[in-house]
């Protein structure tokens, strides 16, 4: 478990790297983002009722695309850009900079469309992945972005059975111009690498208190 | 002049143009998907700058870099990547990149890479 401290402050330091990753999105879309207060929760996905499960995440259980970025060794995890589905033509056509339609919305998704929401996500993953490496003070190596599109269910299901019974999530939610509902940004870590990053956390808190 | 975009991203190669056509509407552009394809184009396209994406399949661009300048040491290259860390950018310096830029290119980074170009 996570100390109220502990959360506190690495709660402040995820909302310090998604703040700089939303600002580049807003940059790319050209549209105010608007974030909720970041949610940082240590746990033990094998212990979760089925209840808890489905009220974790809430987006999680639609039909989504993640855009996912694996970085390791030494401070290994993998960060994750989550989209709704529904939201990826309303994306696609402010990155590229055409107008939406309600026809757009019920069109299939086409390679552009993914292609769109791999580059957000792998801009948006580097930004707070380069923030957290930067507070570690070491450099971060990542794999080349997966993108998955995950039908209804299958996303939470593929989290709680993780071989990784252990995880540290750090997740947000935003919107783009208080209405479309955009996603979230979620970073799974190892059992040692959230030691170790709780230990980091333990330094700042004690220079705070010195 | 000529602009070579090595990048596994189709949505990155076109918004880099469209943003690259604001400064230099008459320059001739081609993309690349990965380092391999773009070390092969460059021999055939010779560019004038090249802009190379860090994280792609096959050969990523810190690799291709590496491999570029071995065949072609007068090639300039700018890398334009998401990745924010210092290391990284350091790295590729190193390897003998002309200038590192951060996704996204906006108004100040285009000034950046007139200048640069232009001098």
């Amino acid at each position: 478990m996570l100390t109220t401290i502990q959360e506190d402050i690495l709660k402040e330091l995820y909302n310090v790297f998604v703040g700089e990753a939303a600002n580049l999105l807003s940059e790319i879309l050209q549209k105010r983002i608007v974030l909720s207060v970041p949610k940082v929760t240590l746990l033990s996905l094998h212990e979760l009722n089925p209840v808890e499960q489905e009220n974790l995440t809430p987006v999680l259980n639609g039909t989504i695309l993640s855009t996912s970025l694996k970085f390791g060794s030494v401070f290994s995890g993998r960060a994750e850009f989550i989209f709704p589905t529904e939201q990826i033509k309303y994306v696609t056509a402010l990155c590229l900079g055409e107008e939406y339609t309600l026809e757009d919305e019920e069109s299939t998704f086409n390679d552009e469309d993914f292609d769109v929401v791999k580059e957000l996500g792998n801009i948006i993953l580097n930004s707070i992945m380069g923030g957290m490496g930067s507070l570690l003070e070491m450099k971060l190596e990542y794999d080349v972005p997966q993108i998955v599109l995950h039908s209804a269910g299958e996303y939470g299901r593929t989290l709680f059975n993780s071989e990784e019974s252990n995880l540290l999530l750090l997740y947000v939610n935003f919107n783009i111009d208080d209405s479309k509902v955009l996603g979230l940004i979620l970073i799974k870590f190892s059992l040692e690498s959230i030691e170790f990053l709780i230990q980091k956390v333990d330094e700042i808190s004690r220079d705070l208190n010195e | 002049m000529k602009i070579l975009i090595v990048d596994d991203s189709t949505f990155s190669q076109k918004t880099t143009i469209k943003a690259l056509k604001t400064i230099y509407p008459d320059a001739t552009y081609e993309t690349a998907d990965d380092g391999i394809e773009g070390i092969q184009l460059y021999g055939t396209f010779l560019p004038d700058y090249v802009f190379m994406d860090l994280l792609m399949p096959n050969m990523n661009g810190q690799e291709a870099i590496v491999h570029l300048l071995e065949k072609f040491p007068e090639a300039k290259i700018i890398v334009l990547s998401a990745d924010v860390q210092a290391a990284v950018r350091e790295e590729v310096l190193a390897a003998g990149a002309i200038k590192f830029i951060n996704k996204p290119i906006n108004a100040d980074k285009l000034g950046e890479i007139k200048q640069l170009i232009e001098g």
